[in-house]
């Protein structure tokens, strides 16, 4: 004969209970199953276009404060040994990147580029970011059949100059008019390349902190309305239209246009 | 008085025979072997018969211009060497080229292309037509893609390079093609081989002119070739909107100057010049005969020269017998 307890209709209905208690504890995460990992900390790079303050995307106008109206419909370049650094280390994002500020299109099943890159990164804390603008001269000279449809140097990008097997560095194209016209606008062209304006080692004071938990952004500014500015930058009425080589005026405008390109950057506080 | 005239005779046979030797630039016949790329490694993997055949099916296929309107051969026609009989080449939306289209025999053994030469590669340069605005002006994405999308090439790819369509298998299966244009059996092939008779006495005379240094012909256009593949100003401009080599190198001293080109079928390749300006090979002779335009960088070999009639016809019927009898195709 069983003992007491076991006659009872509570007993058994309690260590239901409790059994069913134990088994549905939900198990804690990390602990008990190594397979479920946080997502890697990433610093993120992104590169904006402003005019008036503001930043803008392409197809997007405004007048800027000298009253010209801009209307840019095509930005991409290269940037080259992305690095952040600190005092005492170095850490390279990547060896070339290519920045496309074309939207994404979903409907595309190609390789499309971003403006905003994003590197793992687990730790550290940098205050310096650095990077060249353009191809770096041994790269500039590779052929985009070398590399996989993923790669910024692939046929996908549309970024080469076949005639001299090497590749642009900036595509800028817009539309423009220094009266504020819209409907008077003229087309803008800027296709920049060769090794002559490949601008190495740009430098850039950051904050960058991955000690903390999630990722860090840094904002790379390219000011529009200071590389449009027709008494300090590109005055498009008189260069605006630029393949780098077809003509000896062509060489100056594309060399005045990078530079200005590369003056015009800075970090968003 | 009898002493003379065996010296006379002497003198006369001597003058004779020596009449028909080779002038002092001998040119050496150009050796059609099997195709090699005279830029680089014959590499037997890349001129497979199945890359080959790839490679000519692209090539008179429009499906790689934007509207489908144009193919290679639109601008490099076999019947006229691979060239085109326009001065500058129509391509897709009716857009003209910037420059005359080459002719593409023995095009394997360049030492580089473009005419202003800033291309190593025959593999690379597919790039150049293919994307260009105003040639076929589809960007190597768009004609993979539209490969891709076609079953037949699918195959085809699959069959060559063991991959779908893509830009590795474009490249290579065209240039694989264009490595067998090859010629070699010119008339005056043969007149070097020895065969005095293959030139007519006329055209014997023009390859004497031509190799005079008096015009200075053979001093660019000369080997088998017929081209030293060098960069020259040949005074076709006083001034070049079309910058020529120093659109690669930036330098000032290389404006107007373009890859000294190879006279084989010259005979077929009208018109002539970078851009195709001059109609015939007499408007040729007499820009040479001239001195060119005087561009600041115009060659020193341009000194001009006076030509009879006679033999302004025999420099042209000699340039005329450059012409292949037959090309070794595919």
């Amino acid at each position: 004969m069983l003992p007491m307890p076991f006659h009872n209709a509570k007993f058994y209905a309690t260590a239901l209970l409790v059994l069913f208690a134990v088994a549905c504890k939900k198990d804690d995460p990390g602990e008990d199953d190594p397979g479920i990992e946080p997502e890697p900390k990433k610093v993120v790079i992104s590169f904006d276009m402003m005019l008036g303050g503001e930043p803008v995307n392409l197809d997007q106008s405004m007048v800027d404060k000298n009253g010209q109206w801009i209307l840019p419909t095509q930005l991409k370049f290269y940037v080259s040994d992305l690095t952040l650094s600190n005092n005492s280390e170095q850490k390279v994002l990547s060896e070339i990147e290519l920045v496309d500020f074309e939207p994404f299109n979903a409907q595309i099943n190609n390789p499309q580029w971003e403006n905003e890159l994003a590197f793992e990164l687990e730790s550290g804390t940098f205050n310096e970011l650095k990077f060249s603008l353009g191809v770096r001269p041994d790269l500039n000279n590779s052929e985009p059949t070398d590399y996989e449809n993923d790669h910024p140097l692939s046929v996908y990008t549309n970024m080469y100059w076949a005639w001299a097997t090497m590749y642009r560095f900036v595509i800028l194209e817009a539309r423009g008019n220094q009266e504020g016209k819209s409907d008077a606008a003229e087309t803008l062209v800027y296709h920049i390349g060769t090794n002559d304006l490949y601008r190495p080692g740009q430098r850039f004071d950051v904050d960058v902190d991955m000690n903390g938990e999630g990722n860090d952004t840094v904002h790379v500014e390219i000011d529009l309305e200071a590389l449009f500015d027709p008494a300090k930058g590109v005055d498009f009425s008189t260069n605006s239209n630029t393949h780098t080589v077809d003509t000896e005026d062509d060489y100056g405008h594309a060399v005045s246009f990078m530079d200005r390109f590369v003056e015009v950057m800075s970090i968003r506080p | 008085m009898r002493k003379l005239a065996a010296l006379l005779i002497i003198f006369s046979v001597l003058l004779f025979t020596h009449c028909g030797e080779s002038p002092k630039q001998k040119a050496e016949p150009v050796e059609i072997a099997d195709a090699t790329d005279a830029s680089g490694d014959a590499d037997e993997d890349l001129q497979s018969p199945l890359k080959i055949a790839l490679g000519k099916k692209l090539f008179f296929d429009p499906i790689l211009s934007r509207d489908s309107s144009v193919s290679c051969a639109s601008c490099h026609i076999p019947a006229y060497a691979f060239s085109d009989t326009s001065a500058l080449s129509t391509g897709v939306g009716g857009l003209k080229t910037e420059r005359n289209s080459p002719s593409l025999v023995n095009i394997a053994l360049h030492p580089y292309f473009m005419r202003e030469g800033g291309n190593p590669s025959l593999e690379v340069q597919v790039f150049v037509p293919l994307e260009g605005e105003n040639e076929m002006h589809l960007p190597m994405g768009m004609a993979i893609d539209r490969l891709k999308q076609d079953e037949s090439y699918t195959k085809l790819f699959k069959e060559a390079f063991g991959k779908e369509p893509n830009a590795f298998g474009i490249t290579r299966s065209l240039a694989a093609y264009e490595r067998t244009i090859l010629g070699g059996s010119t008339r005056y092939d043969q007149f070097l081989d020895g065969d005095a008779q293959a030139l007519t006495a006329l055209e014997r005379h023009g390859y004497e002119l031509f190799t005079s240094d008096e015009l200075n012909c053979s001093k660019c256009h000369e080997g088998g070739m017929l081209s030293n593949f060098a960069f020259e100003n040949n005074g076709t401009k006083s001034k070049y909107e079309d910058r020529g080599r120093a659109r690669l190198t930036l330098q000032t001293e290389d404006e107007g100057k373009f890859k000294t080109p190879s006279l084989r079928n010259v005979a077929l390749t009208a018109p002539y010049m970078f851009d195709g300006s001059f109609k015939t090979l007499g408007e040729v002779v007499d820009h040479y005969a001239a001195g060119g335009q005087g561009h600041p960088n115009q060659s020193e070999l341009l000194n001009g020269f006076e030509l009879e009639q006679e033999d302004r016809r025999a420099l042209i019927a000699f340039m005329e017998s450059l012409t292949e009898e037959q090309l070794y195709l595919p």
